[in-house]
């Protein structure tokens, strides 16, 4: 185990060289990536872009640029962006637990009623609870979420305000984690959204998974030696069922990190990492580019290594002996 | 004559699929009496597995499945019971031992555990004392250091373990009736001698009555006191092993004999086979379902023979 965590986080810091390399080099060959040209204003002469460039390092080689930036970044952590010229990192460390939070809460909301919806699909399988459910399924997964999302804070914070039940939804916006209480309603929407998609997905799987798994041979001799119908169930054929679950939450969750969540902090104003880094790509701004993609890279990297000891834990057979 | 541990009389299995309904098992009547071995053969297809299943109603989850027919052990009829009183006859009473030890075990789970688990289920004993108990039925089995296996998982097991661990299971209870469902299919040769000799003990010492499942003569041979052949979802012959070996009667049975290897017959020689294919298991012809692959067939055989003498055939031992 410790032999693994170990390998873990080298392979941490590969991943983290590797994606900051990859950012790095993709700014300076995409076109209009200068940042001298834009920081010299609207009508600059050449001597300004060149002094520009030369006070901000940019006449440098491309090594030592991305050095320099890889040392303000990672050792002193006072990167400044190209944009606004404000530090980077304070931005993102209000941002990262705004987007956890988000992604997180998502994550459990997603888990439970996916697994919960798909075993009773797979145990109703082909009976009235079953059609229902899959329809319910297929429209979460049919919904596009950046619309869900506008529509249910159209309804619940304009439309339908008055009503007692949604008078108390937020418009939007993040409260901190010190109020759980004022941190949950006004992440509750936001959750409910991004969790739908998924929970459509989940609830799929687990079904098919479920089925399959009440075929197999393993359940059939569980039955045959008198076990009871519950202890079937959850002791054998529910365990096996949710090992593809447990492959599939490790990829969707850095997906919805890197990608799903960046939406919906937009819709709902959390002011998230993911919001940053849109506007960021938007202003062709490598500080935090290069801050984001190495905090969220982190993050997945190290989701897939808890996914990785969950499955371990799930199935022996692909225990590392 | 002792009394019958099981008695099965008139089962029917109809499945019903996309492609019709199929009827696996017609009219199947045998019975188990105490320590005695019944070898039930036949090919692929032939209703051996779907009686093995329909004993302890293991198929009735399935929906699709009708069973009838009368099921008695000890003479409490199994057919009435309901699931949950069913699953106190399952595995304590009537066990079961499958034909794929690689899959039969849930991959997840230590052996020891499994095995602990059934005897819990049945048996309010403490954790420990299942644990222990499950220790000392590995030891039963033959698996030697049985302490430290059972904290294995089943991947971590030959097949001839595995099997041994499923055998274990089924005993722990001691049962009254196993039902072996091609126990020795998926193993090796010498395994399979071992998992036999093995099944033959544990009858010997608890007095298990054994349903063999099979399609294999030479386990047959080597375990059963009788058989019964099944052909088309109908028992077509029963006798004792060693009458049925020598001089079969029905045309079928004697025809799975021929095409049996043999060590003493030239190498070169064609290995004889019986003829055209089983008959779909859809339609219910009137007549004899052998018939149309018989050598002997003739005009009776439009009539459909009844079992009677441990024969179901109008022309016993054919014309030559």
């Amino acid at each position: 185990m410790i032999r693994f965590v170990v390998r873990r986080l080298a392979g941490l810091v590969l991943v983290l060289f590797a994606v900051s390399l990859a950012v790095f080099a993709l700014f300076n060959v995409i076109p209009g990536g200068d940042p001298a040209l834009r920081l010299a204003g609207r009508h600059p002469t050449q001597q300004n872009i060149a002094q520009i460039r030369h006070d901000w390092g940019f006449d440098r080689p491309l090594p030592v640029q991305y050095l320099d930036m890889m040392d303000h970044l990672v050792i002193r952590r006072d990167i400044i962006s190209y944009q606004d010229q404000t530090p980077v990192m304070p931005t993102i460390e209000t941002g990262v637990p705004r987007t956890l939070s988000l992604a997180v809460g998502a994550a459990i909301l997603w888990l439970v009623f996916g697994v919960t919806i798909g075993v009773l699909s797979g145990l109703n399988a082909g009976r009235w609870l079953d059609r229902v459910l899959t329809v319910v399924a297929l429209t979460g997964i049919s919904i596009p979420i950046f619309w869900l999302g506008m529509v249910l804070l159209y309804l619940f914070t304009y439309r339908y305000r008055d009503v007692g039940v949604f008078s108390w939804i937020p418009i939007g916006g993040y409260a901190s984690w010190s109020d759980p209480i004022e941190w949950a309603k006004h992440l509750i929407v936001p959750w409910c959204v991004l969790a739908v998609v998924s929970i459509g997905f989940y609830a799929r799987v687990v079904r098919a998974s479920l089925l399959d798994a009440r075929g197999a041979d393993h359940v059939r001799t569980a039955r045959a030696m008198g076990l009871s119908r519950s202890r079937v169930l959850f002791r054998h054929a529910l365990r096996t069922s949710l090992i593809p679950v447990v492959t599939l939450f490790g990829l969707d969750f850095g997906a919805t990190v890197g990608g799903t969540v960046i939406l919906i902090e937009k819709v709902f104003g959390i002011g998230g990492v993911g919001q940053y880094a849109q506007e960021s790509v938007a202003h062709l701004d490598l500080p935090p580019l290069m801050a984001i993609t190495l905090y969220g890279a982190a993050i997945v990297v190290v989701a897939n290594a808890a996914v990785d000891i969950a499955y371990a834990w799930l199935d022996p057979r692909i225990r590392v002996a | 004559m002792p009394e019958n541990v099981l008695d099965v009389h008139d089962l029917d299995v109809r499945f019903a699929t996309e492609a019709g309904t199929i009827h696996a098992v017609r009219d199947v009547s045998f019975s188990l009496t105490r320590g005695e071995v019944l070898a039930l053969v036949g090919e692929s297809g032939s209703g051996k597995s779907a009686t093995a299943m329909s004993l302890t109603a293991l198929n009735r989850a399935a929906g699709n499945t009708r069973v009838t027919g009368s099921v008695r052990l000890h003479g409490r009829e199994l057919m009435t019971l309901s699931e949950r009183e069913l699953r106190d006859v399952r595995g304590a009473q009537v066990a079961m031992v499958f034909q794929d030890p690689m899959t039969s075990l849930n991959p997840v789970r230590r052996v020891g555990d499994l095995i602990a688990e059934v005897i819990r289920a049945h048996d309010p004993v403490p954790r420990r004392a299942a644990a222990r108990r499950a220790v000392e039925l590995l030891h039963e089995v033959g698996i030697a250091e049985p302490g430290r296996r059972a904290e294995l998982f089943p991947h971590q097991l030959s097949g001839g373990m595995r099997q041994r661990v499923l055998i274990a299971m089924a005993l722990a209870l001691r049962p009254a009736v196993l039902v072996a469902d091609e126990p020795t299919t998926a193993l090796d040769v010498t395994i399979q001698a071992q998992i036999l000799r093995l099944i033959r003990v544990l009858r010997a010492e608890h007095g298990t009555s054994v349903l063999l499942i099979t399609h294999d003569l030479g386990v047959v041979a080597g375990l059963a006191d009788r058989v019964a052949v099944m052909y088309a979802g109908r028992i077509v012959e029963t006798a004792p092993t060693s009458a049925i070996l020598a001089s079969p009667r029905h045309p079928y049975t004697a025809g799975l004999l021929e095409s049996i290897p043999r060590i003493d017959h030239p190498r070169s020689a064609r290995l004889p086979s019986i003829a055209g294919q089983p008959p779909t298991l859809q339609d219910d012809d009137p007549g004899c379902s052998f018939a149309p692959r018989c050598r002997s067939a003739h005009e009776a055989c439009a009539r459909r023979p009844v079992l009677s003498d441990g024969i179901a055939c109008h022309l016993p031992g054919g014309r030559r």
